[in-house]
């Protein structure tokens, strides 16, 4: 009997991974960064993308999977790649936290609702009208494992219990 | 083994007269000179000698800048400063939440082990030591160059590194993917006290502190 060992694959800020089971993907301490997740149950190819910044207008590395507005498609179209359908795909996306930040600080900090409003519009635009979980927002970090054997995501934080999506 | 996208140097090679003509040089002196500076007013604050136990500028990829406060996972209470004036650039001060603990305990002049959690009135210690530091640094940068650099009122934030610090170099990662890193390791001869301050300068930081100044 062959046991298959996990591979976990850690995806850093800017990157973007798509894998077959039974890949463990995994964004460790996300503050106002988006681990945008996508699993096909069928063919239990999963990725997860570290979004860092909303967009990249104007910018030469604007294609790079760091920009929402880029991210979303390349996760989609890698998806499809790996034999998934975009209908059956499930999205999950948590992080876009505002960790502090009032004053001159503020617009610091706010990168994490614009990194959430940025990548549930480019999702929109890409035909995905349904989020099948959300954990954005708040003030706290967060670190979110995706097994795609079975498709069970999980996000811990430091000031609370995990939740799974 | 030498690290090919960066340059250790130690104390000593930095205290020994950099040639002037060296931009790296020039960088890495008045970088050292500003935190000897700022670890200066924590030893004032704290009443213990604090001494820098190691100085690294280095050109970091920006996805591993958490990896110098221990991981994106390592629970941290940090100091965040924004350098506002002449030219841009970040300042985090990081301490592992047991050596804030002991700092705080310190700065109140309260018996060790009473802090015990990072509330309004801990933050508010911590901001100010930060504040200090961020002061006294920036004064140096500013005295030896042509700015005016002052720091912005310092933002407490506990919570695992990597989700302190990606806001941060989301700003930087607006520039370059790469950024400039400073390290810097700081303690007390028993270890009490050990922690990190990291500057991120902006591009045009480092052009204005490797300017030379111009004459009065």
């Amino acid at each position: 009997m062959t046991v298959e060992i996990a591979e976990t694959v850690v995806v850093g800020l800017g990157q973007l991974y798509v894998k077959k089971s039974p890949s463990i993907l995994v964004c460790l301490g996300l503050g106002s960064c988006i681990a945008l997740s996508a699993y096909d149950p069928s063919t239990k190819a999963g990725g997860m993308a570290h979004i860092v910044l909303p967009d990249g207008t104007g910018r030469t590395d604007q294609a790079s999977p760091k920009y929402a507005t880029s991210a979303v498609p390349l996760l989609l179209s890698e998806m499809e790649r790996q034999g998934a359908n975009r209908s059956r795909i499930v999205i999950r996306m948590s992080g876009g936290a505002k960790m502090a930040g009032t004053g001159a600080l503020g617009a610091v900090f706010k990168i994490g609702e614009s990194n959430i409003e940025a990548t549930r519009k480019a999702l929109a635009d890409s035909g995905i009208t349904r989020i099948a979980g959300a954990d954005v927002g708040g003030s706290h970090g967060r670190t979110v494992k995706l097994w795609l054997d079975t498709g069970r995501l999980a996000v811990t934080a430091s000031n609370r219990e995990q939740i799974e999506l | 083994m030498a690290d090919p996208k960066g340059s250790e140097m130690s104390i000593n090679q930095v205290a020994r007269a950099p040639d002037k003509n060296d931009d790296g040089d020039r960088w890495a002196r008045l970088v050292f000179d500003g935190i000897n500076s700022a670890v200066s007013g924590l030893s004032e604050m704290v009443g213990q000698e604090v001494s820098v136990e190691s100085l690294n500028p280095r050109q970091e990829d920006a996805t591993r800048v958490h990896d110098l406060l221990g991981g994106p996972e390592t629970l941290i209470a940090g100091v965040y400063l924004g350098i506002q004036g002449t030219a841009p650039g970040q300042l985090l001060l990081a301490f592992e939440p047991a050596t804030a603990f002991k700092l705080i305990d310190m700065l109140m002049m309260q018996p060790e082990g009473t802090a015990t959690e990072i509330g309004e009135m801990e933050s508010s210690v911590l901001g100010e030591m930060g504040n200090v530091m961020g002061a006294f640094f920036l004064t140096v940068l500013g005295d030896n160059t042509d700015g005016q650099l002052l720091p912005t009122p310092p933002l407490v934030i506990n919570d695992m590194a990597g989700s302190v610090i990606d806001a941060i170099l989301a700003q930087m990662m607006l520039e370059a993917d790469d950024v400039m890193a400073v390290e810097t390791k700081f303690g007390t001869a028993d270890m009490q006290i050990e922690g990190a301050f990291l500057v991120l300068p902006s591009t045009a930081l480092i052009d204005l502190a490797l300017r030379e100044r111009s004459a009065a």
